[in-house]
């Protein structure tokens, strides 16, 4: 069946809805149906996963409704309050099941605030049959200062089935009285984020510096760097103040890109601030492990489960209880570091460090373009991947596979800071390839790393109680399924890697080394 | 989408009532629902103050070609097939149709909807013809409103020598008392013989002045959202039907 039209159209700024309902008057009977006026918090996720798929959240005083960018209703979740809500804090539900898939383990947070008022009315036939509907919508964003900004009003026409000529009569008639029609496809989501403290999409998108292929190394690594301390410094409240695990994994995967380039492009960096910064990120990275270990294996708690008979599910509540307590220590310890001297230290002298007037960085002697610089280390980190991975064999030991992981996820790491210097098309299409690889050495890491310490638990379990048995039972279930697993994709890697080291990658890496640098050729063509 | 027909042959039942409310009560549940105005007097129609648009007629529903016909009501998830005046040679239209012999055209009509919709509920006119046939072919479940008294009763027992006729299965019909005046000893005699069987639901629908004056609001009852005792009636029906296969 043909879908159902809606106009939006904004009134004037001197238009307000008393006079403006006189002006729909003289189109036909018109009766208002329900008043709406109220707070509303507009909610997302702090990397915008539900903006990301043109899907909105609308909290009120009873409800959490979802809608799409052009205001259709996609479900409605009973308001849990706070300042936060995760998907499980809703019950089960078809719109729960959304959030679930859209957010994962992210929480919505409050995005903006605006007080808005809907009046709705009918349009009434002679018979009083309602023809069409229409809305009188006013949103005014509260801004944190408290004081009030107005937006103008808004009317919003629905058409109703079969009754098409009294739906185009009414949008006629608008326009006709001097209505501006908005597009309708987004019309709620720029009403929304009208003067929001945020700009949607501002942060969560794909890792991207944009360079010039101009630019020496020492510049690249300043942008690099900066960006990648923005990233840290953006995340460091969320970890701080627990509002979801993805800010302490964010938080920790700039620190490991940073401590990657820092080795990468070592030759390129003073050696004494180079060695010192190593160390010193180094040291926030390991301290802030153990707490994003227990984060993964709570978050892993549901699969956990899963993969034990009924029997044995409940040997797990203990294992379970203590990594909750050891969380809250390890996220004192990790609140603790994050307001320790020497962590701000360790910020304030890297970003002097990248961006001061008279830092050694830019003393340095080496002047050498970063695209050559790129594709020189790039060439030699894809074939140091080469040459690990001929060299497994089916009797080599795990570790084996471990440093190959580490040198694939170097070379991912170059890839994506110097993304913008390159045919992006030759390069996600190289990424896919070693995609294949990367998963299943990712896999096979953190299966060994679960298995490593479901074992570490059992060895250290005491006592001869049921509950002990049950636990240490529970865990001997959860470490043959692991291993199993775990063996699984190591037989698979020699034919992931076969794949991917044929001739048409090593191809598609000259090729890349050798396309045109993407930026420097624009000036020119210009 | 279920297909829920509220079929009996004999007028005077409460057919429409029925149709208009169960409709109404799965629309205010969540349910998005089409209400097919079979019967040509049209009177479904008439409670949502809906009129059938002047180029409809027998032959474009025959045809398919009606989803143009289709009519919003007020109340949102719920629209409406409109009866027109034609409707009331479908039956012979239908015994002149090549593909009448399956009794499957009332189906695939509307099997195109099946998205749209999570229930097509058809008010059907009372008689007992070849159209009575594809309805009940094409029903999931037949709602059949039976006054406890000896015509009404006679009524469902041809309903049920249709449905053995056609080889249909006699598990889709759902009889209920409707019109109950319990002050009758006949219906209360009449519900203590019958209300037993299994074909038959517990819940019943007393005879209701509410139910009556439909007709002058015309609109289905508890619409201004009273939780009137009629719209409880209906509430509890359509919980009984959807427990009994029609969700």
């Amino acid at each position: 069946m043909e879908r159902l039209r809606q106009a939006v159209l904004a009134c004037s700024a001197d238009m307000a809805p008393p006079a403006l309902l006189e002006l729909l008057k003289g189109h036909g009977d018109i009766e208002e149906t329900r008043r709406d006026t109220g707070p509303v918090v507009v909610y997302d996720t702090f990397d915008w996963r539900l903006y990301r798929r043109k899907t909105l959240a609308l909290g009120s005083a009873t409800a959490l409704n979802l809608f799409s960018f052009a205001g259709e209703p996609l479900g409605s979740l009973a308001a849990p309050g706070g300042k936060r809500m995760f998907w499980w804090d809703a019950p089960a539900s078809a719109p729960r099941d959304l959030l679930k898939e859209v957010i994962d383990v992210r929480a919505l947070l409050p995005m903006n605030r605006l007080h808005r008022e809907i009046r709705s009315f009918r349009v009434l036939n002679e018979d009083r049959k309602t023809v069409v509907r229409l809305a009188l919508r006013s949103d005014v964003p509260t801004a944190a200062t408290g004081a009030d900004l107005d937006l103008s009003t808004m009317v919003v026409i629905t058409e109703l089935r079969g009754y098409q000529s009294a739906y185009e009569k009414l949008v006629r008639h608008c326009a006709e009285v001097g209505l501006t029609e908005l597009d309708s496809s987004r019309w709620l989501a720029d009403r929304v984020y009208a003067r929001a403290a945020r700009t949607p999409l501002d942060y969560g998108d794909k890792f991207r510096v944009d360079l010039d292929c101009r630019i020496g190394a020492t510049q690249a690594i300043a942008a690099i760097g900066l960006h990648l301390l923005a990233e840290m410094e953006t995340n460091r409240a969320g970890v701080y103040d627990d509002i979801d695990t993805e800010f302490l994994h964010d938080f920790r995967i700039a620190i490991r890109r940073t401590r990657s380039m820092l080795g990468l492009l070592k030759k390129q960096i003073p050696a004494r601030q180079g060695t010192h910064f190593r160390k010193e990120f180094k040291w926030i990275g390991g301290v802030t492990g153990p707490l994003r270990d227990t984060d993964v294996y709570l978050l892993e708690k549901r699969v956990y489960l899963d993969m034990l008979p009924d029997g044995l599910r409940s040997g797990l509540d203990g294992f379970f209880q203590e990594l909750e307590q050891r969380r809250l220590k390890e996220l004192k310890l990790v609140r603790r570091y994050l307001s320790s001297r020497r962590f701000a230290n360790l910020l304030n002298d890297w970003r002097e460090f990248l961006g001061g007037e008279d830092s050694e960085l830019f003393a340095a002697s080496l002047k050498k373009p970063c695209r050559r610089l790129a594709d020189r280390i790039i060439r030699k980190r894809f074939n140091s991947f080469l040459r690990g991975g001929a060299a497994i064999t089916d009797t080599s030991p795990d570790s084996e596979l471990h440093r190959l992981r580490i040198e694939g996820k170097k070379l991912r790491y170059l890839f994506e800071f110097f993304r913008s210097l390159y045919d992006e098309k030759i390069l996600d299409q190289f990424i896919k390839q070693m995609k294949k690889v990367q998963d299943n050495l990712g896999e096979f890491n953190d299966l060994s790393v679960q298995e490593h310490l479901l074992s570490a638990r059992l060895a250290g379990l005491s006592g001869k109680g049921r509950a002990t048995v049950r636990q240490a039972a529970a865990l001997g279930g959860l470490i043959t399924v692991l291993a199993a697993r775990r063996r699984r994709l190591r037989a698979d890697f020699a034919a992931l890697y076969g794949a991917f080291s044929a001739a048409e990658n090593v191809e598609l890496i000259k090729q890349l080394t050798q396309s045109p640098c993407q930026q420097a050729e624009e000036p020119s063509s210009a | 989408m279920k297909i829920i027909a509220v079929y009996s042959s004999k007028g005077g039942v409460g057919k429409t009532a029925t149709a208009v409310n169960l409709a109404h009560v799965a629309v205010r549940e969540g349910g998005r629902v089409l209400l097919c105005d079979l019967d040509p007097q049209g009177a479904a129609s008439f409670y949502y103050r809906i009129k059938p648009k002047k180029s409809f007629n027998r032959s474009l529903l025959l045809r398919g070609r009606f989803e143009d016909h289709i009519r919003a009501t007020d109340y949102a998830g719920l629209d409406l097939l409109p009866a027109h005046f034609s409707f009331r040679n479908l039956d012979i239209a239908l015994r002149d149709e090549k593909r009448s012999k399956k009794r499957k055209i009332l189906a695939d009509l509307l099997d195109p909807l099946a998205a749209e919709y999570d229930y097509a509920v058809l008010d059907c006119p009372p008689n007992l013809t070849v159209l009575s046939e594809h309805i009940v072919t094409a029903a999931d479940r037949v709602v059949t409103p039976v006054i406890p008294t000896t015509l009404s009763l006679l009524a469902l027992d041809q309903l049920l020598k249709l449905l053995k006729k056609i080889e249909c299965q006699r598990g889709k019909v759902l009889a209920f008392f409707s019109m109950v005046e319990r002050r009758k000893s006949m219906h209360v005699q009449l519900m203590k013989t019958y209300g037993g069987y299994p074909m038959f639901l517990k819940t019943f629908v007393p005879f209701m002045a509410e139910i009556e004056k439909m007709g002058i609001t015309r609109q289905p009852v508890g619409a201004g959202g009273q939780q009137s005792v009629a719209f409880k009636a209906y509430h509890l029906l359509w919980q009984e039907i959807k427990q009994r296969g029609a969700a």
